[in-house]
């Protein structure tokens, strides 16, 4: 087996250990989409198996190498799912084409070899060591024996290399898993980590060229191979699992809402929501637009019917998406995006309580304890039927009751309620409005426990912009998600680093994912001591 | 012919009809684990529920043997089986919610912790150590094709208290950092199960051949995938060891399936039928925005299906140690199929009316509900529909007979709790009912406890003395209780 490849002379600086302590990734089993997405590229099938996986739990990202274990019944899903897809691969002869390169005539013919040796770099995502072809060639020929059918026989190998660990685990090796001294990844396991935080899938041809030649381990070239990846159409895979998850958009799949208080809130509505989400963070994505106006940037992506949500013009093609500036709306920036405003309320009303604890916790990584036991709940005094009625005390009220029932609330809601007061004149559905459904106006304004005041949701929005936890957590999450590992307190000094090279190259998310690319944690790893 | 056509599950049903009939299992005894000592018991089911019960309605009125007590307005669903019962009361966990980093109580700490008895890790899916069930397994599990079986109801993601998910989600965890992820979907559990049994009338040679090679490159390709492992194995480090271990604990599990496939039992007995409704995480399904479940899904059937597939499991001896999650801990899930229940004294009336979940604006899910006060209609009405699933799960145990005539569950020891005390969301009085023949367990008999006891206590006394296991301690237990005892 290919141990870290050699530098080629002239990527000595490509190679070099680092300063600093680049950490260690788990062997990292595929996670229930990224297995679908690697056997549909490499088979060619469009069967999806591990939707009918059991489900499983991330831990802060679903790539979290540590958290993904393996029950019997996991695996029983991956052998069962590697027998149906060899099956489906025989039958069609478009999807066969990918490995029968010939038909092996008999249980020694040298076609076997062959194609165990160049479909197994695929699915092993590197070149296989003699031993590794030698056993699979083993189990070709048994098989052979059995049935008297080369083709099925060869389907039977790639069957059983379908559910071996190379290929349901990304392996990356140390030359001494004991030592604690840093080395490069190789060329084709610093492919994997770029085509899965890219793709969510396998490395494709290109990636596995420049493995092939060495020259992905030039950071030159690995700069232009994010952009060449992010040119793809498969990087939407990275949008809709990395927004998807940071952002919280996929809370919108199970969100429900009290359908007499909201009877707008539709599965299409909901999908508008989720769909201009991805489309918002695309743009900053794709187009290089600076994380300084992630909180002022005054630009939506509506549909028709997200339009009529927004109280916009309709647009030409009520069925697309389109992107839409509409300064007058009183909208402006993430904050006002309908996915976030409506994910972080309750089903009746909106909850400033969720919205300003969420803020904390996903935009600026400060999240609040959890509540102590006996929290009453908020609502008691408020009429049964219909929230906020004429008469009721409006959602500010009940929370400024609440936090006057001792000084334990006060001091974790004094952080956050701020900042979901301030977003009241968004509903429970992110529509905008000026007064609650009882008549009282809404007071968008608002003190920050810094002391700064903001007259509205605008102000704040500059406010949390300024806040320097922004970028350091937008930098965290995504390092987090390239790594999929948790951050480690020695990764101090590689965030200080990637933070400084990204401020000086521009606060641009393509340019984090450059630096994050780029740094040692990324290219780099070593052993741990026993 | 092509091995497949015979062998995907929903063909060998085909073949045989809607149902399958099964033989029954006169020939085959559970190992006996401990001869000398023998404890009666062979089997154990733990069902779970959340965010425990509306409090000013469940605890049993009166206290000690047959007469003494009687049944709450809770537990009135379980009138047929009084006789079978012992509700302990004042059972609680303070010892955990004091320990260590003094964690804020949680709807994950009172769930997959208060069968291990550990206090988990606050960020990692790492629990402390195994649960009792998985301990209890290693020592009756053995003899049956599934050491264990982990099943829940639950279809919607819900909130993990901000500690790992898994915590939240599974009750079972074979090690500290080994949750077993429950199956929900009975048509899974059921193709699992069904693998393993021969079918009862002949097969004809082309299904017996076709079969048989089918197992041989089954094991051909398992073994290859074990060498494969432990190769790789050799070149990891010790962390990354432990985890490819996991993997080839599977694949040697999936090999001695294998090998057993369709030899289980041979004999004359008993039909099951394929379920005919499947389940999922809804949140799983891509491609499309979910907002409600699917239009054909009755919670009620699921687990009503889930009983009998429990019941199948006991009777086939394909698993003698089970656990299943009614919902997972923190549910917001809408039981809106359920009817309104008014509940007063010791009883409880349904009104013609749906459950009402939108109390003072909020739409609430069960974990809403539970918020609510423990006189709360709402809480108390869902908590009566998980003492129902009881009580039907007690009808199939008391009905299937052993091959001695004698029912099921007079083997068998039932666990049916929440980890938490109800709306207040603390962990002391918290709802325990045990179900058994009453050989080793008291039985019609309500133990109010006047000191708290430990829930570990409990569950220690329930593996030493229920089935002999020979487990000092679990978790902070400090003893057992021999109060439980007869």
């Amino acid at each position: 087996m290919n141990g870290p490849a050699t530098p080629s002379p002239s990527s000595t600086t490509a190679t070099q250990p680092p300063a600093g302590d680049p950490g260690r990734v788990a062997i990292h089993r595929l996670n229930n989409t990224e297995y679908d997405n690697t056997v549909r590229d490499l088979l060619g099938t469009s069967a999806a198996p591990a939707t009918s996986f059991l489900a499983e739990e991330g831990l802060h990202f679903d790539n979290t190498a540590s958290a993904l274990g393996m029950t019997t019944s996991q695996f029983s899903g991956y052998f069962q799912a590697a027998s149906d897809l060899l099956d489906e691969a025989l039958a069609k002869p478009e999807l066969r084409a990918r490995f029968l390169s010939c038909v092996p005539a008999s249980g020694s013919d040298p076609c076997a070899r062959t194609i165990i040796q160049s479909f197994g770099k695929l699915m092993y995502r590197r070149p296989l060591a003699t031993d590794e072809v030698e056993r699979a060639l083993q189990v070709f020929a048994a098989d052979f024996a059995r049935v008297s059918d080369g083709t099925r026989a060869i389907g039977q190998a790639l069957r059983a290399m379908l559910a071996s660990p190379s290929f349901l685990y990304r392996v990356e090796l140390d030359a001494d898993p004991r030592s604690p001294v840093s080395h490069a990844l190789s060329a084709y396991e610093l492919a994997s980590r770029l085509s899965y935080l890219h793709y969510g899938s396998m490395p494709d041809a290109q990636l596995f060229a420049d493995a092939d030649s060495g020259a992905l381990l030039e950071p030159l070239k690995l700069e232009a191979t994010v952009d060449r990846l992010l040119a793809d159409p498969k990087a939407f895979g990275f949008v809709e699992s990395f927004a998807g998850q940071w952002l919280d958009v996929r809370k919108l799949y199970v969100h429900s809402t009290v359908s007499q208080i909201f009877p707008t809130y539709t599965p299409a509505l909901a999908d508008a929501m989720m769909t201009e989400a991805y489309q918002w963070f695309q743009e900053f994505l794709q187009r290089d637009r600076p994380l300084s106006e992630w909180f002022t940037a005054d630009f939506n992506y509506v549909n028709g019917t997200l339009a009529q949500h927004y109280g916009f013009p309709a647009p030409q093609n009520p069925d697309q998406f389109s992107q839409v500036s509409v300064t007058s709306d009183q909208r402006q920036g993430f904050l006002g995006l309908a996915s976030f405003l409506t994910h972080t309320s309750v089903p009746s009303r909106t909850s400033p309580t969720a919205r300003g604890a969420w803020v904390l916790s996903e935009l600026l990584c400060s999240p609040p304890p959890p509540p102590p036991p006996d929290v009453p709940r908020l609502d008691e005094s408020a009429d049964p039927t219909t929230m906020e009625a004429v008469g009721a005390l409006n959602v500010r009220e009940r929370l400024e009751q609440h936090r006057q029932q001792g000084s334990t609330c006060a001091g974790c809601h004094s952080t956050f309620d701020p900042m979901g007061l301030g977003l009241e004149r968004y509903d429970g559905i992110g529509r905008y409005r000026e007064a609650y459904p009882n008549g009282d106006a809404i007071d968008p304004q608002g003190q920050m426990p810094d002391g700064s005041t903001f007259a509205g949701p605008q102000e704040l929005g500059v406010l949390i912009g300024k806040d320097p936890r922004f970028t350091a957590c937008v930098e965290s999450q995504l390092y987090t998600y390239a790594l999929g590992r948790e951050v480690e307190d020695f990764d101090g000094a590689t965030l200080q680093g990637v933070h400084d090279k990204w401020q000086a190259r521009g606060l641009t998310l393509r340019n984090l994912m450059k630096e994050v690319v780029l740094s040692s944690a990324f290219r780099f790893r070593r052993g741990e001591p026993e | 012919m092509n091995p497949k056509t015979w062998l995907t599950r929903r063909n060998v049903l085909r073949g045989f009809g809607v149902s399958l009939a099964l033989p029954w299992l006169e020939t085959l005894a559970v190992p006996e684990v401990q001869a000398q000592s023998a404890p009666a018991l062979k089997r154990y089911l733990l069902m779970y529920f959340p965010c425990g019960v509306a409090q000013a309605y469940w605890k049993p009125k009166g206290s000690g043997a047959g007469s003494a007590w009687s049944l709450s307005a809770l537990l009135e669903p379980l009138l047929a089986h009084k006789q079978s019962l012992q509700v302990i009361s004042n059972g609680g966990q303070e010892a955990l919610y004091n320990a260590g980093e003094n964690p804020n109580p949680s709807h994950s700490l009172y769930c997959a912790p208060s069968f291990s008895c550990t206090v988990p890790d606050p960020k990692l899916p790492k629990l402390g150590g195994p649960t009792s069930d998985q301990i209890l397994a290693q020592h009756i599990g053995q003899g049956s094709t599934f050491k264990s079986l982990q099943l829940g109801c639950s279809t919607m993601n819900s909130n993990p208290d901000g500690r790992h998910p898994s915590i939240t989600r599974s009750i079972s965890w074979a090690g500290s950092d080994l949750p077993l992820y429950k199956e929900v979907n009975p048509q899974k559990v059921f193709d699992t199960l069904v693998a393993q049994l021969s079918p009862s009338g002949s097969m004809s040679a082309d299904a017996v051949a076709a079969a048989e090679l089918r197992k041989q490159r089954d094991l051909s390709a398992l073994d290859f995938i074990a060498q494969e492992t432990t190769s790789l194995s050799a070149k990891l480090s010790k962390s990354d060891r432990a985890r490819l271990d996991q993997f080839l604990t599977s694949v040697r599990e999936l090999e001695q399936r294998a090998k057993s496939q369709g030899s289980t039992m041979t004999g004359s007995g008993k039909t099951y039928t394929r379920p005919t409704f499947s389940a999922s995480y809804t949140e799983r399904k891509p491609g499309s925005v979910l907002m409600t479940e699917a239009a054909d899904y009755n919670r009620n059937d699921h687990a009503e299906v889930m009983n009998d597939l429990i019941t199948m499991a006991f009777e086939t001896n394909l698993s003698n140690v089970i656990t299943h999650m009614l919902d997972d801990a923190r549910s917001e899930y809408h039981y809106k199929f359920l009817k309104q229940r008014t509940f007063s004294g010791t009883t409880s009336v349904e009104n013609d009316v749906p459950l009402s979940t939108v109390q003072q604006g909020d739409l609430l899910g069960y974990h809403g509900l539970s918020h609510d006060g423990d006189n709360n209609n709402g809480f108390a009405t869902v908590n009566h529909w998980f003492v129902q699933k009881f009580a039907s799960l007690l009808d199939r145990l008391q009905k299937s007979t052993e091959a001695d005539g004698k029912p099921l569950l007079d083997n068998t020891l039932v666990l049916f709790m929440s980890g938490m005390q109800g709306s207040s969301h603390r962990l002391t009085k918290l709802p325990i009912v045990l179900a058994s023949g009453g050989k080793t367990f008291k039985a019609d008999y309500h133990n109010d406890f006047s000191e708290q006891v430990p829930l570990a206590n409990i569950h220690l006394t329930l593996l030493q003395k229920g089935f002999g296991v020979d487990l000092p301690q679990l978790g902070y237990s400090s003893g057992t209780v021999d109060g439980l005892l007869v």
